[in-house]
């Protein structure tokens, strides 16, 4: 498997002379099995370049059947959706998957992409047959790619992929931060009443078996992109935003025995000379706690041969 | 002529929330600092509410590999936002649905007593050293076990109010009076909202059981009995007021089991009523 990333960036597109390094682009990964089978997961801006260079390699042999895994639709997630070249092929066939809310539609969703307001053309005039399926957390094939979901910690429904393909394993794990349990803001945990201890103890049973499914889901993998749009003292002071920190990230690699750790979703804040700070953090925290496998912050246009 | 099983089973999707609850949940959720723990209180003070959003929780919308059995649960597992717009519809769904409904039972007595049952089984679960973390299902339990006879008061209330007047008159059980008068009665009927709001094991035996608890599934004993119990008692002494004007004794079998005795219960009563007085303050009743 090859694993490509084309957009790293959390937020917002970051473009700009302080950013050649890791690349501007929002979220979009390509991953590729061995006869070359495609799968994507997001549309942030990074799909942009991802569609111009399917459109070269892969476009004149072939119809096209992309298959796209949503993480969540939040906007830095989907933004690239109306500028990706192979929906406007009649030829092409396109499906795109994602997590939703209750009584919510993935293809409404989508169609706030492509409101006149905010963009010329309406979802129903781009020329590909395009799908969406409403996807949960479940287990699921796309030819030979064996898949399954997990819920992770964010705002909103947000889905991490687990992707298995002769042998080998890459494991997504953003937009989220670590559960903790919320039963306990404003509250001394020490000093509690019944009724509320008892709602507490509840809700910290639930966060371990949630940590605990993020382990196993994560169990293994050679290669694990994670959450890492902060360090720990700027993580304390967003609590609830849905992203985590590099040593958060570091620690679940560790634990869940990963061969690889691509730290990802970098904040729009940081400039290619504090995200190599970061890296360079990312490694001296892993020496400290023994986990010696390969650390990298992703940037775009980085291929990894899985 | 609809049947008598009809109405009902067309009742169920559009079972109402209390009118208060539905107040407090939206100018709750105007509070963009609302915590977790309120909203949990919110809605877990009302059965209607707590039901629907645990079915929707449970529905194929999340397709979660394992029953939720509280909201609590749920707030980690989803999301915050994800159960605040949840319970938001549910809330305002409902209201819409209320318009014009006007049953034999006084809902606020009614709901009394469900708060009550789930407090006090809660109560008797905790005295009896079950693990904290999976006390909040006996209060649910408690909330859901009559979840029956709202639907019966909703879709039929003519009807059901002869049931609570006869229940009255011979100071029989209700629920021998509903079979008599009706050919259904509570446990029937919810039988058929478990099945559709796809409950967890344990809150569909409690729910199914209360009366009946030395017939359930061995798993689920404890709850069952638990409900069992703080119905009972709850009937006797007048908290709230469920229709049911010829309640049973409790059954010493039952107490053994549990390892608790009547003079025990009655040791928490002023906590049952700190309990309720509380939840109608929270929710603005009088």
């Amino acid at each position: 498997m090859k694993l490509r990333f084309w957009g790293v960036r959390g937020s917002i597109p970051t473009p700009g002379d302080t950013t050649v390094k890791y690349g501007g682009n929002t979220t979009c990964l390509e991953i590729r099995g061995d006869n070359d089978e495609l799968l994507i997961i997001d549309a942030g801006t990074g799909i942009k370049p991802l569609g111009d260079f399917i459109m070269k390699y892969d476009a004149p042999h072939n119809p096209l059947d992309i298959e796209i895994l949503l993480s969540h639709t939040h906007w830095d997630h989907i933004q690239g959706f109306p500028f990706f070249a192979p929906a406007y092929l009649a030829s092409s066939k396109i499906t795109v998957y994602g997590p939703v809310n209750f009584s919510e539609k993935l293809e409404d969703i989508l169609i706030g992409d492509f409101n006149m307001k905010y963009f010329p053309i309406r979802l129903q005039e781009l020329r590909a047959k395009i799908e969406f399926k409403e996807l949960q957390e479940s287990t699921f094939k796309i030819g030979k790619f064996n898949i399954s979901s997990t819920y992770l910690n964010h705002p909103i429904l947000d889905l991490g992929y687990r992707i298995e393909y002769n042998g080998k394993i890459i494991v997504t794990m953003f937009d989220t931060e670590p559960y903790r349990n919320t039963f306990a803001d404003d509250l001394d945990v020490d000093d509690m009443d019944e009724f509320d201890r008892q709602v507490f103890e509840e809700a910290q049973d639930e966060v371990n078996k949630r940590i605990a499914k993020q382990k196993e889901h994560a169990q293994d993998a050679d290669i694990l992109i994670y959450d890492s749009q902060y360090k720990e003292d700027e993580y304390n002071t967003k609590l609830g935003w849905g992203h985590s920190y590099i040593e958060y990230a570091v620690r679940s690699a560790s634990e869940a025995n990963v061969k690889k750790l691509a730290l990802f979703h970098h904040d729009p804040m940081r400039n290619d000379r504090s995200v190599d700070e970061f890296q360079n953090s990312a490694i001296k925290f892993a020496k400290s706690i023994g986990f010696e496998s390969e650390i990298f912050c992703a940037r775009e246009r980085l291929e990894v041969v899985i | 002529m609809s049947s008598i099983h009809d109405l009902v089973s067309k009742e169920i999707d559009k079972l109402p929330p209390l009118p208060n609850t539905v107040m407090k949940v939206v100018e709750l959720c105007k509070d963009p600092n609302l915590k977790p723990r309120d909203l949990n209180k919110v809605i877990s003070f009302d059965p209607v509410l707590t039901g629907k959003a645990l079915k929707l929780i449970n529905s194929a919308y999340y397709a979660l590999t394992e029953k939720v059995s509280s909201i609590v649960r749920a707030i980690i597992m989803l999301g915050f936002n994800t159960v605040k717009n949840l319970a938001l519809t549910t809330a305002v769904l409902g209201q819409v649905e209320k318009m014009g409904s006007i049953g034999a039972l006084d809902m606020e007595g009614f709901w009394r007593h469900c708060l009550g049952v789930g407090v006090l089984a809660k109560k008797i679960a905790a005295a009896t050293g079950e693990d904290p973390k999976n006390i909040e299902e006996y209060f649910i339990a408690g909330l859901l076990h009559d979840i029956g006879k709202i639907v019966l008061n909703k879709a039929i209330s003519e009807d059901y109010l002869q049931v609570i007047k006869k229940s009255d008159m011979e100071e029989k059980p209700l629920i021998e009076c509903e079979k008599e008068l009706l050919t259904i009665d509570h446990i029937d009927v919810a039988r058929n909202i478990c099945s559709k709001w796809n409950l967890s094991d344990d809150l569909e035996q409690a729910i199914l059981f209360h009366h009946n608890p030395l017939e359930c599934n061995d798993k689920s004993r404890k709850v069952v009995y638990c409900v069992n119990v703080a119905n009972i008692w709850c009937n006797q002494n007048s908290i709230g007021f469920s229709g049911n004007m010829g309640p049973k004794e409790i059954d010493k079998k039952i107490l053994n089991f549990l390892g608790i005795s009547e003079a025990d219960i009655y040791n928490w009563e002023n906590e049952i009523e700190k309990r309720i007085r509380d939840a109608s303050v929270f929710l603005k009743i009088s």
